[in-house]
């Protein structure tokens, strides 16, 4: 029940921001649209582009259009915003899992994102009808689930502990700011890894954004074979657990030199 | 009558519901000098300075007592609430209150006290005051009908209802107070911490919330400890004051009798038929106020009633009164401040 209220209140939170609400979303749903305008005319003199057909480059810029909504994590503004105005404190003296509140409130943020973008998926599915033909469902989309979970998982443990960093940071919004740029170029948030220069590719490969979207991406675009699908979920799975640790930690640090500076 | 609560445990009635006992909070900050050599210097080897924010302060706090913290800015007050609230931790010495220690944060202990800071708010800033209480609810995990029940009487008492469906942003500081402290008290707290709670208010609102609680406080016996600025607050609310200055406890016990202990002074307030010139009263004391005709001097207090005779016999007084001296000027004393209050 009180999932549920956490829930709820993020809900009704989320939709109190209307005017915010629709300038993110036009940034999350923006640019992989104009893309999509570049591709219907960059493939106007070649059939593939870095290993992508025009069918699969679409699927890709629709597809990150779906995950930039509903998998990417925002919590980090809230977090941080409370530990600097020190309302942080409000929550800890309460019998509640302050985690929890910023997980659930996260995701009553994605659930009116997802609201939001439905229209727009449901215009493009129209407008692109012959090039998003499904992909292979049928072998995928238990997998696929698994993997959007997943990606859901180290985005917002991710954001948690970047937004963590308020305990020691006083100007916390230029790195906040800087992650997201990160985000975007290592993440394959408007373009497929495949297009990165390769010098870029190793460093894509040691931070968690590319199994946010290009890791699902490429197991929607059945661009894995099983074998592959099953170690990708595995690296997932390692991410996720390890960011859950690693923001344990700096919240327990973090903690502690919140308490060492007055709470 | 009083109803007690869910978790009122009888045999808990004889023991004290707070105890702390010699406890210190001791920060280290790092000393900054000033000047680019020591900023360099600062860089290689690094001082600190120890601050005792609470320095061996000890006191226990009984069922249903009303108690105030007086204390400059700075003095410790709002640490040791913090302390007690289980936000901060003590750097030694004990605190344990409802037979918790606070810092462990167990989720027993939590249901049963509220810490309500006057400039932070708990309240959803974007959504009506009702929605966070409804939260609240599942939060403390209040039954429904004891909900509903506590949540009439609170909106009852702090006159609510036009409130409750209204954004929290668009009230005003002091209709947001009333909602805070609804908010805190929906799980029937036994052990209330307020942290200058009628801050930046106007003083009908001030005294709204003062009546407030203290009919909180008589109904159901709840402990409450309270931290203001404002005099008022205390002397309306609090027999007993525990007073704070540099971290350390400078007295603890009645509002009265501090003013008994600690003024040497009495006031000699007076009113004359006709003007005088302000020379001639100024043999008999320090002149705290002078309006023409009306006055106040300040007697030491062995001598009260020889310059009250004096005043009498030598000038045409038309009333007079002795008075003990302001409960601030006190307090201003005990710190050690050089302001001498004028009166009006």
């Amino acid at each position: 029940m009180l999932y549920l209220a956490l829930w709820r209140i993020g809900l009704q939170e989320a939709l109190q921001y209307r005017a915010e609400s629709v300038i993110w979303f036009l940034f999350d749903v923006l640019p992989p649209i104009m893309m999509v305008f570049l591709w219907l005319t960059a493939y106007e003199g070649q059939a593939s582009v870095a290993g992508y057909s025009l069918q699969a480059m679409l699927q890709y810029t629709v597809g990150v259009m779906v995950l930039r909504n509903v998998v990417t994590a925002h919590v980090e503004w809230d977090v941080s915003y409370q530990i600097r105005q020190g309302t942080l404190s409000m929550h800890l003296v309460r019998p509640m899992n302050t985690w929890a509140l910023w997980f659930m409130t996260g995701l009553a943020a994605r659930t009116v994102r997802a609201l939001m973008l439905l229209p727009v998926l449901l215009a493009c599915l129209v407008w692109l009808g012959s090039y998003l033909e499904t992909p292979e469902w049928g072998t995928g989309i238990g997998a696929l689930a698994a993997s959007l979970v997943l990606a859901y998982m180290i985005s917002f443990f991710t954001k948690l502990g970047i937004g963590f960093l308020a305990f020691w940071l006083t100007d916390i919004t230029g790195t906040l700011t800087l992650v997201e740029v990160v985000a975007w170029v290592f993440g394959g948030m408007l373009l497929p890894l495949e297009l990165l220069p390769d010098v870029l590719r190793p460093i894509a490969a040691l931070l968690p954004f590319q199994y946010i979207y290009h890791v699902p991406m490429s197991l929607l675009l059945g661009r894995l074979d099983p074998a592959e699908v099953q170690t990708t979920l595995g690296v997932q799975a390692a991410w996720a657990g390890g960011l859950v640790l690693l923001a344990g930690a700096i919240w327990q640090r973090g903690l502690r030199r919140y308490e060492a500076v007055g709470g | 009558m009083l109803d007690p609560g869910p978790e009122y445990n009888p045999s808990m009635a004889e023991s004290p519901v707070i105890v702390v006992d010699r406890l210190s909070k001791v920060y280290r900050v790092q000393k900054k000098e000033p000047g680019l050599v020591a900023s360099i210097r600062g860089l290689v080897r690094r001082a600190y300075v120890d601050v005792r924010a609470v320095d061996d302060v000890s006191f226990t706090i009984e069922r249903g007592e009303l108690i105030g913290f007086l204390g400059p800015n700075g003095a410790g007050k709002t640490t040791a609430l913090k302390v007690l609230a289980g936000l901060l931790h003590p750097t030694s010495g004990q605190a344990r209150v409802l037979g918790h220690e606070p810092f462990k944060r167990e989720r027993v202990f939590q249901r049963r006290f509220s810490l309500v800071l006057g400039q932070k708010n708990q309240l959803w800033w974007d959504l009506p005051a009702i929605e966070s209480f409804l939260l609240n609810k599942e939060i403390y995990g209040v039954p429904e009908r004891e909900f509903r029940a506590t949540l009439d009487e609170l909106v009852d008492l702090l006159e609510l209802a036009p409130l409750l469906g209204v954004q929290v942003r668009k009230l005003s500081l002091g209709e947001r107070m009333k909602c805070e402290l609804a908010g805190a008290l929906l799980h029937r707290p036994e052990v209330l911490f307020l942290d200058e709670p009628t801050i930046g208010l106007d003083v009908v609102m001030q005294q709204k919330i003062r009546e407030f609680i203290l009919a909180y406080n008589r109904r159901y016996a709840a402990t409450i400890l309270l931290t203001s600025h404002y005099m008022d607050d205390v002397k309306a609310l609090c027999d007993r004051v525990i007073v704070i200055n540099q971290g350390r406890l400078i007295y603890d016990g009645g509002l009265a009798d501090l003013v008994q202990q600690y003024a040497d002074d009495k006031l000699l307030q007076f009113e004359l038929e006709r003007p005088v010139p302000r020379e001639a009263l100024a043999e008999l004391g320090e002149l705290t106020l002078w309006e023409g005709q009306k006055g106040a001097l300040r007697v030491p207090r062995a001598e009260i009633s020889a310059r009250a005779a004096r005043l009498l016999a030598e000038f045409p007084v038309r009333d007079l009164a002795i008075q003990e001296p302001d409960v601030e000027e006190v307090i201003r004393e005990l710190f050690g401040s050089s302001e001498v209050g004028a009166h009006g």
